[in-house]
């Protein structure tokens, strides 16, 4: 895999972890608003802006990447795409809305618009994704997508029921409550046999005779009752920075296990890389803005480390 | 019946309309803010540190709503325009991808500047915190800027061989950020962009003064200070570079400059046409021609030559209203300085222009023209290129998606923003009005 590549996956798990867990604060949203909300709000509302940053980020780099395949994937994608921003405009606009609201009643009715739009963007996200990974109701040749077909097949269904799941998983952790102390080991359980069911019911093809012997899920199984464990017995500490990166790794690993093709198999991206002095620059400017990028995003977290100053002086 | 390539024109250029004006509200807005707040630091008054905290929830909304529209308006470059996105993706992808990083300095401050007013004992750091935001807005303009002064003045690659054979050589990246036209362009849309959204908030805080008594009046007009500040520098160099920018069209895109000048014939001794339209061959309607004038504001002497239509095809002309709509935004332009002025001279003699009732009505008026100066100014700029999206290299008709389904998506856009933009300003409105300025905490 080139370092190009590599660094578009690595800002592509960066992306795809913050998101999955905005996706789990979605649906705990809805299923147990008053019990978690401002547990929520209070994480999600300095690191929103950041995730969809990040999701340009993956874009741009996705076009710096491979510059070669974006007649194809822009072509095809444009319907499923542009809806989904649709949603992410939705989702923007009502948790900014909420964030002001005064009476309750208009903060609860707006979150859980906000809630809604991001499982949708979810749910499109990973469709594309599914298909960009199985090839499954696009045609190469000409260019067209059924999105019936793209959106409604076995592999994408179940893909995103184990990923709402983990989500949820990985939202329990975080924030994690007493009372359901069981929550997080079933939804690790669930998630991660939807997503082997995806895998090796419907992709077999996709996976070299290693993986098909269930190895990868269960290492990923038991790493993540590890974590429930974990939590079960003692405080979550430990357990919350455990958990997200364990799920930066294992996006990490499915998407390693394919490289370097997309589009079931027949598409090589090593043959679309960009090469040359574009490149170059690139991986320039990643490395200069990457570290400015950590630095901000370290002194963010500082900041919300420490405490109101009783002595502020002007 | 109407092509494909068309819709996604219009979708493109609406998304664009929009998102222009929450643009420049971002990119102003965090300006205010932060003047208010060391204004407020440094007189310890704490009017202005009421300003800045309560522009502070508003900037959080149209930052929102901006940075979603902004990620339509990326994601619809690549999804609208794919070939063109081949040709910027080989050669200018450096523009876009510098412009993430000014993104995210924007969006990762604005969080630190949200939630931490009272986490520095030395107030003054929260404010530097303010001046990053500001500085990522800006920076993000100027980054998307040069990659449209490239779409204008195409350099770092082999044209001819692009055009001949489709394939994309010789790419240098660095060029890309320094074309003829990069510069000029770059501070033209910075000034514009801190002069309309300097309005948008000179409307607010004289609508509001009119509207208000007492302390709430003197809040809004400290606030209407600043802003008019602002706008005011921002004016003087909105002019001189819009005046480059069209010396700039003449040396770089004549056929641009002839449209907007609705220039037919090569000539020197051009004079300065005042409106009028294209008919049958000839300019009919102008309402005033005077002599020389084209020609000395192009090249300084009444003998230079300026370019014509007929020098070109015409099937690479453009829509030939950009002439109106030049002529429009220059006449407007010349209005808005005339208002600047007034008030200008009559802050100077201390004549207290914003007690009075006339000048907040007549700056609410400005500031609507000011908006609309915006989108001229872009639409201007934009259909003046067509019919290329790189001009005299790539076609718009060659770089479309022409999908049919981007015609019900076209339609759907903009039957979504008609209901968003809108109870957008209501949120605002409402949570503004929930929150009066008396009880809020400094």
């Amino acid at each position: 895999m080139s370092i190009m590549f590599s660094v578009n996956y690595l800002i592509f798990s960066v992306f795809i972890t913050l998101f999955g867990l905005e996706v789990g604060i979605a649906i705990t949203l809805l299923l147990e608003y008053d019990k978690y909300k401002d547990k929520l709000k209070k994480f999600l509302m300095p690191l929103w802006e950041v995730t969809g940053t990040f999701a340009i980020f993956y874009i741009v780099n996705l076009e710096a990447t491979v510059p070669s395949l974006l007649l194809l994937l822009g072509t095809v994608y444009v319907a499923p795409i542009l809806v989904a921003a649709i949603f992410f405009i939705l989702r923007n606009a009502f948790l900014a809305y909420s964030e002001y609201m005064g009476d309750k009643g208009s903060e609860k009715r707006y979150l859980r618009i906000y809630a809604i739009a991001t499982i949708a963007v979810a749910f499109i996200a990973i469709s594309v994704l599914d298909s960009g990974i199985s090839g499954i109701a696009i045609n190469t040749s000409s260019y067209s997508i059924s999105l019936l077909r793209m959106f409604a097949n076995s592999f994408n269904i179940l893909m995103f029921i184990g990923i709402a799941l983990l989500s949820v998983f990985l939202a329990a952790v975080f924030f994690w409550v007493k009372e359901y102390r069981w929550f997080p080991g079933l939804a690790a359980v669930l998630g991660v046999i939807s997503v082997a069911l995806a895998v090796h019911g419907s992709l077999l093809y996709m996976f070299s005779s290693a993986f098909g012997l269930g190895l990868p899920y269960l290492i990923g199984l038991l790493a993540m009752l590890g974590i429930a464990l974990l939590l079960y017995y003692r405080d979550n500490r430990y357990a919350k920075y455990i958990a997200i990166l364990w799920f930066f790794l294992a996006i990490n690993f499915f998407g390693f296990m394919q490289s370097p093709y997309i589009l079931g198999g027949t598409v090589n991206t090593n043959n679309y890389i960009a090469t040359g002095p574009i490149a170059f620059y690139i991986n320039i400017v990643t490395l200069i803005g990457g570290a400015i990028l950590v630095v901000s995003l370290a002194f963010m977290v500082y900041i919300s480390y420490i405490k109101k100053s009783n002595n502020v002086k002007g | 019946m109407i092509p494909v390539f068309d819709f996604d024109r219009f979708l493109m250029g609406f998304s664009l309309g929009i998102h222009i004006i929450l643009a420049v509200i971002g990119i102003a807005l965090p300006v205010i803010i932060v003047t208010a707040e060391v204004v407020g630091i440094k007189r310890n008054d704490p009017y202005y540190t009421r300003i800045a905290k309560r522009l502070t929830t508003m900037l959080i909304v149209f930052f929102a709503v901006g940075t979603a529209s902004g990620t339509l308006v990326a994601l619809e470059l690549l999804f609208l325009w794919p070939k063109f996105m081949v040709l910027v993706g080989h050669v200018a992808i450096l523009t876009l991808y510098i412009e993430v990083f000014a993104f995210f300095l924007e969006a990762i401050f604005l969080g630190v500047y949200v939630y931490s007013w009272d986490k520095f004992d030395n107030r003054y750091i929260h404010a530097f915190t303010g001046v990053l935001v500001a500085l990522g807005a800006v920076l993000s303009a100027v980054f998307i800027t040069m990659l449209n002064a490239f779409m204008n003045t195409p350099v770092g690659f082999n044209i001819p061989e692009y055009i001949k054979t489709g394939i994309i050589a010789g790419v240098q990246p660095l060029a890309v950020l320094a074309t003829p036209s990069t510069l000029v362009e770059v501070a033209h849309v910075v000034s514009t962009s801190y002069f309309a959204g300097g309005f948008i908030f000179i409307f607010y805080f004289a609508y509001r003064m009119l509207r208000s008594t007492g302390d709430e009046r003197l809040h809004y007009r400290k606030g209407l200070n600043i802003a008019f500040s602002l706008t005011l520098i921002a004016t003087f160099f909105a002019v001189i570079t819009g005046i480059l920018s069209i010396s700039g069209l003449y040396a770089f895109q004549p056929e641009k400059y002839a449209a907007m000048e609705l220039d037919l014939y090569p000539q020197t001794h051009a004079p300065e046409l005042l409106g009028g339209f294209y008919s049958n061959g000839t300019v009919k309607g102008a309402i005033a021609s005077i002599p020389n004038l084209q020609s000395i504001l192009a090249t300084g002497s009444a003998n230079g030559a300026v370019p014509g239509l007929s020098s070109y095809p015409s099937s690479t002309w453009p829509p030939l209203v950009v002439h109106f709509m030049f002529d429009t935004m220059v006449g407007l332009g010349f209005g808005f300085g005339f208002v600047m002025l007034i008030i200008f001279f009559m802050l100077v003699l201390k004549m207290h222009p914003f007690d009075r009732k006339w000048v907040l009505v007549l700056l609410i008026a400005a500031a609507v023209v000011a908006v609309l100066l915006l989108e001229l100014g872009w639409a201007t700029a934009e259909i003046g290129r067509q019919p290329w999206i790189v001009y005299n290299v790539l076609l718009v008709s060659q770089a479309a998606n022409t999908s049919p389904i981007i015609i019900p998506l076209a339609i759907f856009f903009v039957v979504f923003y008609a209901l968003v933009l809108p109870f957008t300003v209501l949120v605002i409105k409402r949570l503004l009005r929930d929150r009066p300025v008396a009880n809020e905490q400094v």
